[in-house]
């Protein structure tokens, strides 16, 4: 069935027609999201209270934005709502300069822009949002960051909030990290002498000669043609 | 536990990024015939199939359906599980699980994938929640960047240790006639490469590519007469995750050091670096290549960039990663976890080529999807 040779260069089929790729020209899909009573809350709060909204889980304590029914952990129903931010520490972030298709409209992203991970003060996970500063050299984890709001009549979404800017002048929050898991598992660094393969070098110099002693035959060969 | 099962036979198409030649039925029908050629045995020799890949990708649903006679799933019992990055490594699991419990002897797994049929980066920031999370997204590049930031401020990792990996791994795909991108580069030429995203450059970041992949998975009975030395599972662990990107721990990767755990465990694995001969890993990112190393056990917390700059995981090194050029060399994305079990599978058995590690008994393979979610196969050339 010529399956094994690699056709990857082709541009016509096997017997002479161009190759062809059909285009679907531009698809357009509406949605319409359902948000429910704790996205809707979320939300509502952002647009025409200017606050942040996450809840409590009974069971472990920890406090999610976004707000939702149960807690992935625990899976318990959360119903303790708690005010956090606008406050909050920058987490993680990057400065994207490649551009790409917007789900949202089919039209190419606007670049650079900088995404920041935000965990606002009084909540135990991380909001996704954007931040003004395009220069990843003035960005550092740790940094204490705080939201501006859009102006009014502001939009139903996470766009209630225009985006986080560096709070000036204050200090770089360090990050305890909690212990791993404990296992019965072995991790030694290897030296420099450990960590090549035994007879890896040898291997090597092997396979070298080898393809030197090929290649002279070959040359051999060809010179008595 | 199940029955003991072992992989007879692997397929993969020669990976590119347009596979103008073939449509996706036909990469599927080509990694289905190179697979099966591989087990030699025939289409009436398999009882199951189970197929994934990004379900939206090429805009077609029920890839199930559209891919039957490329699939020679014909009158078969045939399933589709799509999991995001990870499609490959569970429609491998689900392979192995089909065959483990008894159902079927033997269970073909097929990953595939057509990214050049549309905009893999907006068509992976649709994974994200729609409302809250998907704008500052980013596709998977985004999240890949964030977390290696939060790695370096929290361990002092470099961006240079990331190019050391890419180097590794690109390097590494020479020695492979089906990887996609083959290319001698150096550390510098990472570091040089445009920036795509703090701290990602363009050379650290995995290629969108057309291809797929086929395994067969066979009851113990049934693989030692169709092949003369099985890649047998060992273990095969499955951890997912929360849904907003937001919830997780990035500083590490939960699901990824739960997973190994367990795998460890069922295969009785107590030093990583040590008894394991070759791993193929599903990194997307060379950076992952850094940072993930701790989560698999393989050093201590934060460790990963020291492990790396020992050389210990070149092909040289007593833990070679990703012979084969890994995902940063090819990446048809629900083929490329799968092709991590596959190229595994191939150094068990001895039929990698120019990338075959000498005797190789254990061998880990890993996938890489949805929210950070993690997929882990032991695999061993000893029965379990």
């Amino acid at each position: 069935m010529g399956i094994y040779t690699d056709k990857r260069k082709s541009t016509t089929t096997p017997d002479g027609y161009e190759l062809l790729m059909h285009e679907s020209g531009h698809l357009e899909y509406d949605f319409g999201w359902h948000m429910g009573p704790y996205w809707s809350k979320y939300l509502n709060e952002m647009r025409d209270n200017g606050r942040f909204m996450g809840v409590k889980c009974p069971e472990c304590g920890m406090v999610y934005i976004p707000p939702r029914k149960a807690c992935a952990k625990c899976y318990k129903e959360m119903n303790e709502w708690v005010e956090c931010g606008p406050e909050g520490i920058l987490k993680g972030f990057t400065v994207v300069r490649f551009p790409y298709i917007d789900p949202n409209n089919g039209h190419l992203m606007k670049v650079p822009f900088t995404a920041v991970w935000i965990n606002l003060d009084g909540s135990d996970t991380r909001m996704m949002h954007f931040c003004d500063e395009l220069d990843e050299m003035k960005l550092e984890v740790g940094m204490r960051m705080k939201a501006k709001w859009a102006k009014k009549p502001r939009p139903t979404s996470i766009h209630a909030v225009d985006h986080f800017e560096i709070i000036k002048g204050e200090p770089i929050v360090e990050e305890v990290l909690p212990e791993r898991l404990k296992g019965p598992i072995k991790m030694e660094l290897p030296t420099k002498k450990t960590a090549k393969r035994p007879g890896a070098k040898a291997a090597a110099a092997k396979k070298k000669a080898a393809a030197k002693k090929a290649a002279a035959k070959k040359k051999v060969a060809a010179k008595k043609k | 536990m199940g029955k003991r099962v072992g992989i007879v036979g692997v397929g993969q198409t020669h990976h590119a990024s347009h596979r103008l030649d073939a449509s996706g039925v036909e990469v599927i029908a080509e990694a289905v015939t190179r697979c099966l050629d591989d087990a030699q045995t025939t289409l009436d020799a398999v009882d199951a199939i189970i197929i994934g890949n990004m379900d939206h990708f090429e805009n077609i649903n029920y890839v199930d359906m559209w891919a039957v006679d490329g699939l020679g799933g014909c009158m078969k019992p045939v399933f589709k599980v799509t999991t995001g990055g990870t499609t490959g490594t569970t429609v491998g699991a689900a392979a192995y699980y089909s065959a483990a419990s008894g159902m079927f002897d033997t269970v073909m797994a097929v990953g595939w994938e057509k990214n050049s049929e549309s905009d893999t980066q907006a068509a992976i920031a649709t994974c994200a929640n729609p409302v809250l999370e998907r704008d500052p997204f980013a596709g998977a590049i985004g999240p890949l960047a964030t977390e290696y930031s939060m790695y370096m401020k929290a361990y002092g990792a470099t961006e240079e240790d990331a190019a050391i990996v890419a180097a590794r791994d690109r390097n590494n795909a020479l020695n492979n006639p089906y990887a996609h991108n083959r290319m001698h580069v150096t550390v510098e030429d990472v570091m040089n490469s445009p920036m795509l995203s703090y701290p990602v450059k363009f050379l650290d970041m995995c290629p969108r590519s057309d291809g797929a992949c086929a395994v067969i998975f066979a009851v113990e009975e049934k693989a030692k007469k169709m092949c003369d030395r099985p890649a047998w599972i060992h273990a095969s662990v499955v951890r997912h995750d929360y849904t907003h990107f937001g919830d997780l721990e990035w500083q590490w990767m939960p699901t990824l050091e739960r997973a190994t755990l367990q795998a460890y465990k069922y295969a009785g694995i107590t030093n990583p670096v040590k008894e394991f001969d070759v791993a193929e890993l599903y990194q997307p990112c060379s950076t992952t290549g850094v940072k993930w190393l701790d989560s698999m056990w393989f050093c201590e917390r934060g460790q990963g960039p020291k492990l790396i700059r020992s050389g210990a995981t070149h092909m040289d090194g007593i833990i070679p990663i990703n012979p084969s050029g890994g995902v940063v060399a090819t990446n048809p994305i629900g083929a490329t976890a799968l092709i991590r079990v596959a190229e595994a599978a191939w150094q068990i058995m001895g039929r990698a080529g120019d990338r075959q590690i000498p005797n190789v008994k254990k061998a880990l393979a890993t996938g890489f999807g949805g929210c950070s979610w993690s997929d882990v196969f032991v695999l061993g050339a000893d029965l379990p």
